[in-house]
Parts: structure tokens; C-alpha cells; sequence
């Protein structure tokens, strides 16, 4: 039988067709249609927008990086200020990486430092790296890089963290009833080994709004699932404060973004090792 | 063509489909469930649509956001660049301190794996096992917790041929009584293995009697080490040496 698809679709457009001359139908399915999805792009997208250049403008101007150095003397200036330029920025830039560093092995507690050019994730402990992880993607938002490189020099590189969430738990604690007697202990089993093969979703978040989003490909439906469900719930969230923000006659601020694929094994002990209230350095 | 040709051809075809007996008997909730019907169809696109959009909405929002153009660059002069300099090679050399120049131990109680660093170098690898994360519930409220504890120890002693001193909770979880501090039940040799260093807090690394089972998280919070690996780790490691744990 020859294949033949105009007789195949003919039944569904014309009954497409027949669909669309009823307006009153057309009207009652495409108003919710359109509507929702429309209300919820104004709301994830539209606001925070908006948001981003009112706060844009209220921003002060803060002192000028070039006070900090010594003012150029007449007969100083270089030729060609454009590398010049481009050196001092750049000098300027590892002077605020190394800064924040030093900052972060100063608390004594476990930090992170993810660093944007070199597609890097790492756990540092009293300024030692301990376990360095490549990032198979790393996408950061055009607001952080902008929110990094500031108008007036570089801006404060560290972050501390506020709240987290994961698919896994913080810590895989079994709880084991204490035996009555030696008898009993004795015949107890060998407890089964916990062994974790899920893939670890997690969010990070962190001072000035900073969202750290570490993903690792999942390996069943549930881990899919599960990431799904927790990243819906933080927008959802995030709508609702822009709601709250809006309400009070207040401008809803946009949230500046990481989000890093590691492999399952690295993201759970990133998510495991940090602690309350960790630091974490962004290297641009 | 005569009149009644002409009243034929005008007037309308009738339909001779007779009209069923259900649309005749069709009620107002049947109706109103037939008018709901494109509402609910597009109810259901609207939130397919919908979480399409908030599932993206971060990377929909990266093309509308701008700083705006830059302003003229200030003069740069060669002083400038060379104070820069300087202060980033003094923290550089601050940053590069940190690190211990003696050997020191990484733990990763995720992975239940070990590295004896020297600088930036690896000595050795290999598998540990750490914390089991088991809560054990005593019988009269009591509940210890077996993790491993995280962050940055020195090694403050350094022992051969340990002897266990053993806690509460070795009895509590054997089903025994706990003797008194002083007894002599509490001391017991050879499961520690040939070598033991103490963090602190009663931590220490040792070794074990199960080697099988390194690699696994198993411990009740100290690091244990295979019997090659810990006598390596008890040479390289003086007293005051760095290790880290995470």
C-alpha cells in the first residue's frame, strides 16, 4: 500500500479546521492557553528584568579602584592605553581572587572555590586544595559576571552560604536499636553496606542572591524525577517571593546563577563536606 | 421554469438524517461538560507551556540583561601596573604558604579514600574506611552518632602497638555492660593494628583486622588504614603534621 500522508493527517486538519470555525471554542481553549504561560513569563522572566535595571540604577557609585593606586603622573602615561588598560584590570582581578582566597582559608572551615575560566570545582581547607573537580559544563548568568566584574573594579568574590538543598541527604545516618543482651547482638546480621548510586541534584544558596545549582546526569528516572521536582519547587519559590516583593511596592531582585555538571561522586562529596554557613570564592 | 420548479430550487435541502434520540435527551451538566471541554484541553497546554517556561526561565532571562556601556577607560600608568604587581606576587607567595611543605594526609570520608601529600606531590593512595554514620539508640536515652569529624587536625601523638581504650558504645552496641573507667575490661590489644595517631576528641588513625572492608564506610568515626598504607602515613607524618578531612 503506497504511503501516503496527505490521506494519513486529512481527518486530523480537517477536523483541526473544523475546531477553529467555532470561535467560541477557539476563544475557550486558547485564553488559558496563552494566559498561564504568559503570566508565568512575566513572572519569571519580565519582573526580574525589570528588577535587575531599577537596582541597576539605585546603585551607588562606589569608590573608584584607581584610588587605591597612586595617581598617574603627568609624562607617565603609557602609549597604547588599551593593553595597559587591560593588564591593570586583569592584575586587578587575581589581586581580588587571591584576596577572597586568603579570606576563605582563614575561617578554618572547609570552602569552595569555583573557578568560571577553568571549569573547576574544589573543596579548600585552610587555604588547601583537597579535592579539585572538572566541571563537565559550567554556565554562570550574565548578572553574576556582571555582578563580579562591578563598574568600579572587582567586586567581592566571596560568598557565604545561606541555605541547601539536595536529592541526597546531608548526612546517610542509619539509626541502629542497641541491642538487649550479648544474644542478641550475636545474632544479629551483618548490617548491608550502604552503597549510593544515585545522582546527586543539589542547590546552593548563597549571600547577594547567589544560586549554585551542581548537577550530575542522572542515571534512572527517580534521580530525573527528583532534580525536577526540587528545581520547580525553588521556582515556584522564587515566584512567590517576586509576589511578596511586588505586593509591598518593592522591586523583585534578580537572582545571579551558577550551574555546574560534576560527575555523581564529586557532587556528593562537594555536598557532603560543606559546612553551615561555608564560604565560597568565584573565580571570574 | 415553472413556479413550483422555481419554490423547489429555492427552498432549502432538508437534512433527511433524523436527530438521535441522545442529543434530543442531552442535559445541562452534559452540555456544560461538552462547552468545558476546550477549556480544560487548554488549561492543560497552558500548564505544559507553563512548566516549560519555569523550568528555562533562567537562561530566558540572560539575553535581556545589559550593564550598559562602558565608560571611557582611565590613563594607566606604569607605576600603577607595577604596585599591582607587586601586590598580587605578595599574595601569591601568601596563598602558595598555605600549603604545608611537609608531607601531609587528605581524607575523604565521601569516598572512603586517602592521599599522603607532599606539596603539590602524591605520595601515596588509597582506600580508608571512615565514619558509618550509624546512631546508635542506648537504652537509657543515650545515642552516639559514628561520623567522622571534618576539617583540618594536626597529629598529636604518635603510638606503636596501640592498645584500644574502649568507650561506652563498644558495650552498648555488644549487648554487654559498661564497666567501670578504670577496668580491665576496657583495654584491648591487636585490633588497632601496628600503628595509631591521635587527632584529638579520640579520633585517631589506626589500622584494622577487617581489610577487607576498607573502602566501605564502616568505622565508629576514626580513619583506619591498611597495614601498608598506615605504616607509610605513621614514617612520613611527624608529630604536628597537617591532615585534612572532608
Amino acid at each position: 500500500m503506497p504511503f501516503e500522508p496527505g490521506k494519513i493527517f486529512a481527518p486530523f486538519l480537517e477536523s483541526l479546521r473544523a475546531f477553529h470555525r467555532d470561535r467560541r471554542k477557539v476563544w475557550r481553549f486558547y485564553a488559558p492557553a496563552v494566559l498561564l504561560p504568559l503570566l508565568v513569563l512575566l513572572l519569571t522572566v519580565g519582573v526580574p528584568v525589570v528588577g535587575w535595571y531599577v537596582a541597576e540604577e539605585e546603585t551607588p557609585a562606589g569608590e573608584s579602584a584607581a584610588a587605591v593606586d597612586e595617581p598617574v603622573q603627568p609624562g607617565e602615561i603609557q602609549e597604547g592605553v588599551g593593553p595597559a588598560r587591560a593588564r591593570l584590570d586583569s592584575l586587578r582581578r587575581a589581586e581580588a581572587v587571591l584576596s577572597a582566597r586568603l579570606a576563605l582559608g582563614e575561617t578554618r572551615k572547609i570552602g569552595l572555590v569555583i573557578n568560571l575560566a577553568a571549569q573547576e570545582a574544589a573543596l579548600e581547607v585552610e587555604g588547601v586544595p583537597v579535592r579539585v573537580c572538572a566541571a563537565r559544563t559550567i554556565r554562570a548568568s550574565r548578572a553574576l559576571r556582571l555582578l563580579l566584574e562591578g563598574d568600579e573594579g572587582p567586586a567581592e568574590l566571596l560568598f557565604t552560604l545561606e541555605a541547601e538543598e539536595a536529592t541526597i541527604p546531608k548526612q546517610p545516618i542509619r539509626v541502629v536499636q542497641a541491642p538487649q543482651d550479648t544474644a542478641e547482638a550475636n545474632a544479629r546480621p551483618p548490617a548491608d553496606l550502604p552503597v549510593e548510586t544515585s545522582a546527586p541534584h543539589i542547590r546552593l544558596s548563597f549571600d547577594r542572591g547567589l544560586v549554585v545549582s551542581i548537577r550530575s546526569s542522572p542515571r534512572s528516572i527517580g534521580d530525573w524525577l527528583k532534580a525536577f521536582t526540587l528545581e520547580t519547587r525553588a521556582r515556584f519559590r522564587e515566584i512567590g517571593g517576586h509576589v511578596r516583593r511586588l505586593a509591598v511596592g518593592d522591586v523583585p531582585s534578580l537572582q545571579p546563577w551558577i550551574a555546574l555538571t560534576l560527575a555523581p561522586e564529586d557532587a556528593r562529596a562537594l555536598y557532603r563536606a560543606l559546612p553551615e554557613s561555608a564560604k565560597l570564592v568565584v573565580v571570574p | 421554469m415553472n413556479h413550483d420548479e422555481s419554490e423547489m430550487a429555492d427552498a432549502p435541502m432538508e437534512s433527511n438524517t433524523p436527530r438521535t434520540s441522545d442529543q434530543n435527551l442531552e442535559t445541562p451538566a452534559d452540555s456544560a461538560r461538552r462547552e468545558g471541554r476546550p477549556v480544560l484541553a487548554g488549561l492543560m497546554a497552558g500548564i505544559v507551556v507553563s512548566v516549560l517556561i519555569l523550568w528555562t526561565a533562567p537562561s530566558l532571562r540572560e539575553p535581556f540583561l545589559f550593564s550598559g556601556f562602558p565608560d571611557p577607560a582611565a590613563p594607566v600608568g606604569e607605576k600603577q601596573i607595577r604596585q599591582a604587581e607587586r601586590r598580587v606576587e605578595q599574595l601569591a607567595r601568601k596563598v602558595r604558604s598555605r600549603i604545608p611543605r611537609g608531607a601531609y594526609l587528605v581524607v575523604s570520608s565521601s569516598d572512603n579514600t586517602f592521599r599522603l601529600m607532599q606539596g603539590e606531590d602524591v605520595l601515596r593512595e588509597g582506600l580508608c574506611s571512615t565514619g558509618s554514620y550509624v546512631q546508635l539508640r542506648g537504652h537509657e536515652g543515650k545515642e552516639w552518632l559514628f561520623e567522622t569529624p571534618r576539617g583540618g587536625f594536626r597529629i598529636l601523638d604518635k603510638r606503636r602497638n596501640p592498645v584500644w581504650v574502649k568507650p561506652d558504645w563498644a558495650f552498648v552496641e555488644a549487648g554487654e555492660p559498661i564497666p567501670p573507667p578504670g577496668s580491665s575490661k576496657r583495654y584491648e590489644r591487636g585490633v588497632l593494628g601496628d600503628y595509631a595517631m591521635a587527632l584529638g576528641d579520640g579520633y585517631l588513625i589506626h589500622g584494622t583486622l577487617y581489610q577487607r572492608l576498607l573502602g566501605s564506610p564502616v568505622t565508629h568515626g576514626c580513619v583506619r588504614l591498611g597495614d601498608a598504607d598506615l605504616e607509610a602515613a605513621f614514617k612520613a607524618l611527624p608529630i604536628g603534621a597537617r591532615v585534612f578531612i572532608y
